[in-house]
């Protein structure tokens, strides 16, 4: 069983830390440095799962790799170490049975797992400077990710009324997150050949953000704003994940420092959107729109159209636009064909790109 | 309209939990010298500026899900006061998040607004199957199924919903309305619903809209 694990862990490395096409004295990590600081690369940077192609090293990616938990059996029901129970399943998040802190009773008790013991330095600083040496771009995952961890420590309704109820254990709470990221982010600088911070922050819906601006500047963004300024004092890029109608937010990430914003419903803003208003001030991450993708069946054809909307907008700028596959498709119903089909797509237009550019 | 009724309105509208029950319970002990109908009727005109705000994008589903709450706080103290049968009743309304999916805040949001606008509810809770739904129209015959579904993976189940109130011969007594973050307009029109609700506001409209015809 052992040797099995190792070897797939070794033919999964073997896939991400393979070089992708590239110019002649360029890597892969000074590609994406140069998107996200808008240094007109010589292509799009992407990041394909299937099989694996990538500018980037994910450390969210490989740590699934490694399998660092337990596994389960379906529907064996189990408490995780932030003390959220929860039912085992199929997909990538288990669904939650109970939220510990829904009513905010008890916060003082609740006990949150040490840094320590969700950022494992000595595991995986062998893989981080192997993908330092092969040239690729390290991102490292938040392990945290406040407002999904708020979310099962709380509930969803919780999260969203808490504020107005019991502000006090609220911001409490939220403190104590934050901290504790500050902190993981510290040690995640430890990792030498680390290039980005990557936290998982879903803030909207599909019809707009869950809060207005005035409560997120009110009760989040203080504490977004110490991760922001722990991530940048360790000269890291913030990459922000975010999925929903967030054309309201993205100013006030991009006022918080975000340096990339990871958009799975780039539709939702709208292609020519993002690039006219946030053009230039952030750079983009995006997947083909999931719910576009899952809406229906895709022609490579339709693909091409779609992934070239997405681009086209972009193409004035000197960069700040990157590609990427939804990275758990299964769990949304999208296909290998379609992943298979994605990936000939970006490969064809991120080249076309360069010779747009030199054009 | 009078002091307290305002009173309590405007608490609603500053998401001001204790100032609005305050005011309900002033009602209800008969200090205002206003009934408990006239209570209810303000707690529904606030909800209605309530939707209008998140419509406008003035409001976000934050203060949707807290205004809603507050009207059903509000709502249980005044009705509590209302002699059985006296409450003017909109009609029932079966919802349920289908099978496969455990997500209720959209679901929950509804019930607090169609509750507060007169509606009855029979909440069937989550990861609802096909033929409890069936069942739950045979036993309440409830003017309207509301069906929330916020995974993709699980829209599909909202046509096996469909279909089963179909083969059951329940089709044409019922109005069926859709909503959650994995359904569309299109979506309601392919699977043959009557309506689609972009959200808890608007589904409650349309709902009423049944009621009213």
């Amino acid at each position: 069983m052992e040797r099995h694990t190792r070897r797939t862990v070794e033919s999964w490395l073997a896939e991400a830390l393979a070089p992708t096409p590239l110019p002649r004295g360029v890597s892969s990590r000074d590609l994406v440095r140069r998107a996200v600081t808008f240094d007109r690369p010589p292509r799009l940077p992407y990041a394909l799962i299937l099989p694996v192609r990538s500018d980037f090293f994910e450390l969210a990616a490989l740590q699934r790799v490694l399998g660092t938990g337990r596994r389960r059996v379906h529907g064996a029901v189990y408490r995780d170490e932030w003390g959220v129970q929860r039912t085992a399943g199929p997909h990538k998040w288990d669904p939650v049975v109970v939220h510990p802190l829904a009513d905010l009773t008890g916060l003082d008790r609740h006990r949150l797992p040490a840094a320590a013991a969700l950022v494992h330095v000595d595991r995986l600083a062998p893989f981080v400077q192997r993908a330092r040496q092969a040239g690729k771009y390290v991102v490292a995952a938040d392990p945290v990710s406040l407002h999904e961890r708020l979310e099962s420590l709380l509930g969803f309704e919780s999260l969203l009324t808490a504020p107005r109820w019991n502000a006090g254990a609220f911001a409490a709470l939220l403190d104590r997150l934050a901290d504790l990221t500050v902190e993981a982010i510290g040690l995640i600088a430890r990792l030498p050949g680390v290039d980005a911070f990557m936290t998982w922050q879903d803030l909207a819906s599909q019809s707009g953000p869950h809060v207005s601006r005035d409560t997120f500047q009110r009760c989040f963004k203080p504490a977004y704003a110490r991760i922001a300024a722990a991530v940048h004092e360790h000269n890291l890029h913030f990459i922000w994940h975010i999925c929903g109608a967030v054309a309201g937010l993205i100013p006030e990430l991009i006022d918080l420092g975000v340096d990339v914003l990871q958009l799975d419903q780039p539709r939702l803003v709208g292609h020519d959107l993002l690039a006219a208003r946030f053009g230039g001030k952030v750079c983009f991450w995006n997947t083909i729109d999931t719910q576009w993708a899952v809406a229906g069946p895709r022609s490579p054809a339709d693909l091409h159209a779609e992934a070239a909307a997405m681009i086209r907008p972009f193409q004035r700028l000197p960069g700040g636009l990157m590609l990427r596959h939804y990275p758990f498709p299964e769990d949304i119903g999208l296909t290998s064909k379609f992943h298979d089909d994605t990936a000939r797509v970006f490969a064809d237009l991120a080249v076309t790109r360069v010779q747009g550019m030199s054009g | 309209m009078h002091e307290t009724l305002d009173a309590m309105k405007q608490s609603l509208l500053d998401l001001d939990m204790d100032g609005a029950l305050t005011q309900a319970r002033s009602i209800v002990a008969g200090a205002a010298g206003v009934s408990a109908q006239d209570g209810v009727n303000a707690v529904a005109e606030a909800l209605q500026v309530v939707g209008k705000r998140f419509q406008d994008g003035e409001w976000f589903v934050g203060e949707l899900v807290y205004a809603g709450e507050i009207a059903t706080s509000a709502m249980q103290l005044l009705c509590a006061d209302l002699a059985a049968g006296t409450r003017p009743r909109l009609g029932t309304i079966v919802v349920g998040t289908v099978a496969g999916d455990v997500h209720d805040l959209g679901k929950n949001i509804f019930v607090n607004f169609a509750r507060s606008a007169g509606f009855d509810i029979v909440d069937l809770g989550v990861n609802v199957a096909a033929v409890q739904f069936v069942d739950a129209v045979k036993a309440h015959q409830p003017l309207a199924v509301g069906l929330s579904c916020l995974l993709t993976i699980t829209a599909g189940e909202v046509g096996k919903v469909l279909d089963a109130l179909g083969a059951a011969g329940l089709r044409d007594r019922v109005k069926v309305i859709i909503g959650g973050a994995a359904l569309t307009e299109q979506f309601a029109r392919d699977v043959a619903a009557d309506a689609f609700a972009p959200d808890a506001v608007t589904g409650t409209d349309i709902v009423k809209s049944w009621s009213a015809g």
